[in-house]
């Protein structure tokens, strides 16, 4: 038989038992969590069920310290209002977390905070009893604050107290116990002397990830945002910095890593918030690393105007860096848009990057470039570049130091080739390729990235989770391609175009067109017989007006035509813009969706995909509108309207 | 009001901005309800304690319980597996106008079964099921304000769902049962949700209400709240694009499902919360207080759009996704499209937008794991499947018979598709599926790369595994050759010194040793006996064409060989043409013709061999080979159950049942058939219960008279490579032995003491050294049956008994002597000159010489049955 859970003393011996046990330590009682024991005919004081809430509220805050403290959800902090007029607003939203002592704070809705209205929190300074210091003027506070909230609660609701006695006054107490959230602005312990906002930034950030110090953290609070305030203008505003959320923790760890992952994952975030803080100029300009920040995390931005390619460096063609210090190791690779996740995710375990490290320790510093691009650019770029990774040098200053002393000798004494090899001109055609390549892809992370490229430390013992088995190239059924083209032809007369032409294409590039307009998506409706025609036959009668113009281009630019074709009507989601905007009309604008001569002038536009795009991203009465003006401008032939429904009309 | 916990200890500096709520004296209970605000009762003497202040206590336990659940991930933790269930009825058609039955009806009924399991809802509330749910899906009601904005304005729906009344799906279908059609609004897209919800049964009664203090007489009420969860329908929402479901209005379109699903996994892999904006740079960039950010830029990209909830992702916890088809009866449930795992700490917030997180990138791996189980085996290659998937997650799980390695062919993906295989250990798998599970999912329309890894255990990895035609190089096949050649040598080695240890055992114990059948090492190619029966010592027989009879064998084995039930008769042979049977022959004490006689007795295999006496039995037909074929030049192994002899082919009964006889003759015959053969006759012996014995090996049983019918046997040496040296060097050599033998000294002993009486003839056997003649010895010789071992013993049996006659004769004589020394000398010296001291009592106690004989005698026995051991040298 197991032993009791619940122990009751019924007898003096049972009490003479249990003493011994809580004397020797055999059985230990925390006081903190006390209920009343109930039984019938019990007298139920107040002080009863008290103590019944009370214990409930301890177990409550005991397991809510188990889970950790943090933020649960929400609870970002936000800008409002406007900072030009210096009125600067902080906006909570609506979230939960818990403090390191196991306190539930929530805000049920967004919050505004005013930093300009400090004056009337003094109400609230004096209710809640802190002392306000002779120094801490309000106007002209400068500073590191830490913007935290604390469990706050205060009585309300005031209900009748009857007397207990006859002649007793009837009273009035408060019936409810409202459980409030305040928000407090701590400063933040600086230590630092004079230094600019962006100094004191880069400081406070290696305090705090680098060497791990936890200045400011109190028992009893919950750090949402760090601001920097001069003379009551807020400067900047950093929630990663303090902010921690609560998720899970990698349980395999060896002990040997130094920051927790919930802290790795709030320095990514905050140096992201951090970059996205650094004006345009600087950003488009390029700069050091050293200006901005101490440490990085060991993967992050970089402005990609600080890589530049250069095709008359000392030592040939070569890409140069001007971010990392100069004895920092640097590679560059284009990298697929959607592996920059895992990536991130996979680095984030790495040792940080310390930017005022000695030169030795800089030295073994090994750091990749990326430059995120999407597969099918990917597939050209192999195929213009040869390689898509490149060593990257750093730029003038460091070159004395990283070139060796070989190096030195064997360029005194080579001489110029005045002779133009062909090998020559096969470098330079590739030197050519890279240098466009890089322009591309600045531009393309100017649109998206806040034009960064991303950094990731590299491991000095490399791992992957790569299998070493050696590949085999498995077939599918080719013959499923020609079938399913020429079944088209014969459903569709259009078609027939595109097959005669491609026949006297280039092998490789008929190849691409057969593939391209194999595609599912592309495929015959059922109602096309009948002259109803579905979105498939749109977009394939869109492709092949685009194909019509790439039959025309000189056989050596037929391939990146109609690769660019594909690119374009490869987009995973295509033809669910139109589909949505033919939900979103009535029966007669659909069936203009579905006449072969309105789908001629979408075709012909020459932005179909395009226009699929753009309603993607609409809804309600906008998609509703968007497709009445896409119906009508077609319906009328107005090809121009239609360009001009869409930002960027394909050149 | 007043504070209960403010800031005590607050830091230097530290300065409250705002309390929420703000402190104030009332809180409207309106109030806490629409903001959120977390209460208790404050609890003091005299204070009065309604209902209202005690449920307002609940509410507030169980919302801070709640509120703490929600570190955990919302959704569904174990269970809770949706199916469908369709069910065909056929009635007969009623009879119409002139008696005439109408066409049948076919009514489809489909019902959904919830499977038991538990989960939890974004709200931090919990549901549980216990037990598994069989329910309509008519009967689940459809969520109002969803539905509202799918519904037509003016419609009398907009009524019932502004007064909250409960429609059920088969409310929304019109009138005409039987041939149902849904409303014409309704999307054919639905999730199926379960809404924590929390029930009491309040009856309006006077007399449940009414308190009647305490007593015991008058049963309390028995009101409770319990919670549960209500299953409803929540229509796709109506602001979401939403595929269409068919292209031709009655057909569901096969891709639906996908797209369906994949809309919702694009849609979650867009940021949640509402960011806003942290930067003061892009504030100051801003123009004017609470203006929208700046324009864009031409050519930049739009910001992700924000991802607004689901609405069912706000009502409970969603089980499947349901789509419906031109009946509006369910066609599929998708539960990964929806379901997300729950339990366990919640992801923080993602490290890059649009990237989504572990939970999305499972569900995505589960989706196409569900749909592609769900198909029919047959529509799982690429044609087909272009039809189901437009996507597929960037990691998968693909059925087997989608791959071909030996053909090199693969009919899962588009042939667009570049795809690689590799082998992979099976640990490794999981590993890799989290590394690629975050990639962009593939679109089947466009070209694309995809490995294909094949997880094998470990054991049985190689990088080279899948490369199946690989060539083998030659250092193979004569390495694997030489081995072989190797394992032939060790197997005849060992089958040279097991009928070696067979005839120093068969003479040192006069036991057959017994080895077991199956060598419980041998490889699977390895043929044991037979591959050792290539360099024993076998006898050649030459037979003309024309169905001629030939045997050959030996009579009067002295060392015989014992037959039981058990046994069968087991004898090795090889041909180099076809025969028409083959046969082997003993004879036996049997009733022929009503008398006791010698009768020859055995089997045959194949045709009924001439002249053969009255009891040979058919052992069955010759062993043929996979193609129906006797084969020739190899050797096969005959076996034949002794018991078969125990039936009388001919009515005649046989004396001596087969058990436990012992035989001394064995021939081996043949009968050609069209063509004359060359048989070779190998080992022959016993097989019982997978233990074998040779009874004829390299030579015939000792004693054994050679005879053959017509034409010569030759015994030679099938030479399976083994040399003389070779052969000599693994022990005594078998060659001397031929039908007859010298024994040597013993027949130097035989030849001596064959005449003297009681002497060795009986031991040694009679005639003992002849080589012909057909007399059977009238005592079998007992050294050839029970070996030396049993010589020895009977030996030394003889010789102690001749010592016995000598000891007695001489105590006898100095018995005499003594007494005679007594008459002459007196007892004293008499006494000195006896040498046993014992004697000398016997005699001086016994007065009579008679007497003193019989105590010798006896003191002589008793000496004799003391066992004292024998000194050792």
């Amino acid at each position: 038989m197991p032993l009791p859970d619940a122990i009751t003393v019924d007898s003096t011996s049972a009490r003479t038992a249990l003493q011994g046990a809580l004397d020797s330590g055999a059985i230990v009682v925390d006081a903190g969590r006390r209920r009343p024991f109930y039984f019938d005919g019990r007298f139920l004081t107040a002080a009863d069920l008290v103590a019944d809430q009370n214990y409930i509220r301890a177990r409550q805050s005991d397991l809510a310290q188990a889970i950790g403290s943090g933020v649960i959800r929400g609870l970002m902090v936000s800008l409002g209002g406007n900072l030009a007029t210096n009125n600067p607003q902080l906006v909570i939203q609506p979230g939960l977390g818990v403090t390191p002592a196991g306190d539930l704070v929530y805000i049920a809705e967004a919050t505004p905070l005013s930093l300009a209205a400090i004056p009337e929190s003094q109400i609230v300074d004096a209710q809640l009893g802190v002392k306000l210091l002779a120094n801490a003027a309000v106007g002209n506070r400068t500073g590191l604050y830490v913007l935290a909230l604390r469990p706050i609660e205060f009585s309300a609701n005031p209900v009748p107290a009857y007397p207990t006695t006859l002649d007793g006054i009837r009273s009035v107490h408060d019936g409810d116990i409202i459980e409030a959230t305040a928000v407090t602005l701590i400063p933040y312990p600086d230590r630092a002397g004079t230094e600019n906002a962006d100094d004191k930034r880069a400081r406070v950030a290696r305090e705090i990830f680098f060497e791990g110090q936890r200045p400011g953290v109190l028992q009893e609070a919950l750090p949402l945002a760090l601001l920097f305030i001069d003379n009551g203008r807020l400067v900047w505003l950093d929630v990663f910095m303090v902010r921690r959320e609560i998720g899970a923790e990698p349980t395999i760890a060896a002990g040997l890593s130094q920051r927790p992952r919930a802290l790795l994952e709030a320095w990514f975030k905050q140096h992201i918030d951090h970059v996205d803080d650094i004006d345009a100029k600087a950003m488009s300009d390029g700069f050091a690393a050293t200006r901005y920040f101490d440490v990085l995390p060991p993967v992050g931005l970089m402005p990609a105007a600080t890589l530049r390619f250069d095709p008359g460096a000392p030592g040939g063609s070569a890409l140069l860096q001007s971010f990392f210090p100069s004895l920092v190791d640097c590679e560059f690779a284009f990298v697929p848009a959607d592996e920059v996740a895992s990536l991130v995710d996979g680095a984030l375990g790495l040792p940080p990057i310390d930017l005022t490290a000695s030169d030795e320790d800089l030295d073994q510093l090994s750091v990749l470039v990326l430059a995120p691009v999407t597969r099918s650019r990917l597939t050209r770029l192999k195929r213009e570049l040869e390689n898509v990774t490149r060593i990257v040098r750093p730029a003038a200053p460091g070159m004395l130091a990283k070139r060796l002393p070989l190096d030195a000798l064997l360029r005194v004494g080579q001489r110029p080739s005045r002779l133009v090899s062909p090998e020559m001109v096969r470098a330079q055609a590739l030197d050519a390729a890279w240098q466009s390549a890089l322009t591309e892809a600045q531009g393309l992370v100017q649109r998206q990235n806040r034009g960064c490229f991303w950094f990731v430390r590299r491991r000095q013992l490399p791992y992957f989770a790569e299998i070493s088995g050696v590949t085999l190239r498995l077939a599918g059924n080719a013959a499923d391609i020609d079938r399913t083209v020429n079944e088209r032809v014969t459903a569709d007369t259009q078609m027939k175009f595109v097959t005669d032409t491609a026949a006297g294409f280039p092998k490789l590039v008929q190849a691409e067109t057969y593939n391209l307009f194999a595609a599912d998506r592309l495929r015959v409706s059922p109602s096309f017989a009948t002259n109803q025609l579905g979105t498939s036959d749109l977009l394939r009668r869109g492709a092949i007006e685009d194909f019509k113009l790439a039959a025309n281009k000189p056989d050596e630019d037929k391939h990146a035509a109609v690769l660019d074709i594909a690119r374009r009507y490869g987009d995973a989601t295509l033809g669910s813009g139109y589909d949505a905007l033919r939900a979103a009309v009535d029966v007669d604008v659909q069936k203009q969706f579905a006449d072969p001569n309105v789908v001629a002038q979408l075709a012909v536009s020459g932005v179909a995909p395009e226009i699929d795009r753009a309603a993607r991203v609409l809804s309600g009465d906008q998609l509703q509108a968007f497709a009445v003006k896409v119906a009508s401008a077609a319906a009328a032939g107005n090809v121009a309207a239609l360009r001009s429904l869409v930002a960027q009309p394909p050149q | 009001m007043e504070v209960i916990q403010g800031i005590d200890a607050p830091l230097p500096g530290e300065r409250p901005l705002a309390v929420v709520p703000p402190l104030a004296p009332y809180v409207r209970p309106e109030q806490v309800e629409a903001d959120g605000i977390r209460k208790r009762l404050n609890l003091f003497a005299q204070r009065a304690l309604t209902h209202v202040a005690l449920s307002d206590e609940q509410a507030a336990r169980i919302n801070d319980t709640a509120l703490l659940a929600q570190a955990v991930s919302a959704g569904v933790i174990d269970g809770l597996e949706l199916a469908i269930e369709s069910s065909t009825t056929v009635t007969p058609g009623t009879a119409g106008d002139g008696g005439v039955a109408g066409p049948p009806i076919t009514t489809i009924t489909t019902r959904f079964m919830l499977m038991p399991g538990h989960a939890i809802a974004a709200n931090g509330l919990d549901v549980e099921l216990a037990y598994p749910l069989r329910f309509d899906p008519d009967d689940i009601a459809v969520h109002g304000e969803t539905l509202g904005h799918w519904v037509p304005e003016g419609d009398a729906l907009h009524t019932r769902i502004a007064n909250g009344d409960e429609i059920r799906l088969g409310e929304l279908m019109k009138p005409d049962v039987d041939h149902r059609q849904p409303l014409d609004f309704l999307p054919h897209a639905m999730v199926l949700v379960a809404q924590p919800v929390t029930v009491a049964i309040r009856e309006a009664s006077e007399e449940l209400s009414v308190c009647e203090n305490a007593t015991d007489a008058v049963d309390s009420p028995d009101i409770a709240w319990e919670d549960g969860f209500r299953l409803v329908w929540v229509p796709w929402p109506k602001e979401r694009a939403l595929a269409p479901w068919t292209a031709d209005g009655t057909a569901m379109d096969t891709r639906f499902r996908n797209r369906l699903a994949y809309t919702i996994f694009d849609d979650e892999r867009h940021p949640l919360e509402l960011d806003g904006i942290r930067s003061v740079r892009r504030m100051t960039e801003s123009r004017a207080p609470d203006d929208p950010p700046p324009p864009r830029r031409r050519g930049e990209a739009p910001p992700p759009p924000l991802q607004q909830p689901w609405p069912w992702e706000e009502i409970g916890v969603p089980l499947a996704l349901v789509g419906f088809d031109n009946a509006f009866r369910p066609a599929f449930a998708d539960r990964a499209a929806v379901v997300r795992q729950g339990g366990g700490p919640h992801n923080r917030t993602r490290l890059l937008r649009m990237a989504g997180d572990d939970a999305l990138w499972q569900a995505r791996v589960a989706q196409m794991l569900e749909q592609v189980a769900e198909l029919p085996p047959g529509e799982r290659d690429a044609p087909q499947l272009v039809t189901h998937f437009e996507r597929l997650p960037p990691a998968g799980v693909l059925p087997l018979d989608a791959m071909d390695f030996e053909k090199k062919r693969q009919s899962f993906f588009p042939a667009t598709y570049e795809v690689q295989v590799q082998p992979v250990p099976l640990d490794m798998v999981d590993a890799l599926m989290a590394e690629s599970a975050p990639l962009a999912s593939l679109n089947l329309s466009a070209t694309d790369q995809v490995q294909v890894l094949v997880p094998v255990p470990s054991r049985f990895y190689e990088p080279d595994l899948l490369n199946l035609d690989e060539r083998i190089h030659p250092l193979f096949d004569l390495e694997i050759s030489r081995l072989e050649d190797e394992r032939l040598r060790l197997l005849q080695r060992r089958d040279a010194l097991r009928r070696r240890i067979d005839l120093l055992t068969k003479a040192a114990s006069g036991v057959l040793p017994r080895y077991a059948e199956d060598d419980p090492n041998a490889l699977p190619d390895e043929n044991g006996a037979l591959d050792a029966m290539a360099s024993a010592r076998v006898r050649d027989v030459q037979v003309v064409a024309g169905n001629t009879a030939h045997w050959h064998g030996f009579q009067g084995a002295q060392a015989k060989l014992p037959l039981t039930p058990g046994d069968a008769l087991m004898v090795f042979v090889r041909f180099n043409a076809p025969v028409a049977s083959l046969s082997v022959r003993t004879r036996v004490m049997a009733m022929a013709d009503g008398r006791l006689t010698l009768q020859p007795a055995g089997f045959y295999w194949g045709a009924k061999p001439v002249e053969q006496g009255l009891l040979m039995v058919n052992a069955g037909a010759l062993p043929t080979d996979d193609n129906g074929q006797v084969p020739t030049n190899t050797w096969l192994r005959l076996l034949a159950p002794v018991t078969l002899l125990d039936r009388n082919a001919a009515g005649q009964g046989i004396a001596n049942p087969i058990a436990n006889v012992s035989i001394d003759t064995l021939e081996f015959g043949v009968l050609t058939a069209d063509t004359g053969a060359g048989i070779t006759w190998g080992y022959c012996g016993t097989l019982n219960g997978g233990l074998e014995s040779y009874w004829v090996a390299d030579a015939f049983p000792p004693g054994s008279i050679p005879s053959t019918n017509s034409g010569p046997f030759t015994w030679s040496r099938d030479d399976g490579g083994v040399t003389e040296a070779e052969n000599n060097s693994w022990g005594v050599s078998v060659d001397g032995i031929k039908g007859t033998f010298n024994v040597g000294e013993l027949a130097t002993l035989a030849a001596t003491f064959e005449g003297a009486a009681g002497g060795l003839k009986r031991e040694i056997g009679e005639d003992w050294s002849r080589s012909s003649g057909e007399t059977l010895p009238a005592i079998a010789p007992p050294l050839i049956e029970q070996g030396l071992a049993a010589l020895i013993v009977r030996l030394d049996q003889r010789i102690a008994a001749a010592d016995d006659h000598v000891e007695v004769g001489f105590l006898r004589a100095r018995t005499d002597i003594y007494r005679l020394r007594n008459g002459v000398l007196g007892t004293a010296m008499a006494g000195r000159l006896l040498t046993s001291p014992a004697a000398a009592d016997l005699v001086q106690q016994s007065e009579s010489p008679v007497l003193t004989d019989k105590v010798f005698a006896d003191y002589f026995d008793r000496a004799k049955g003391l066992n004292v051991p024998p000194r050792t040298p």
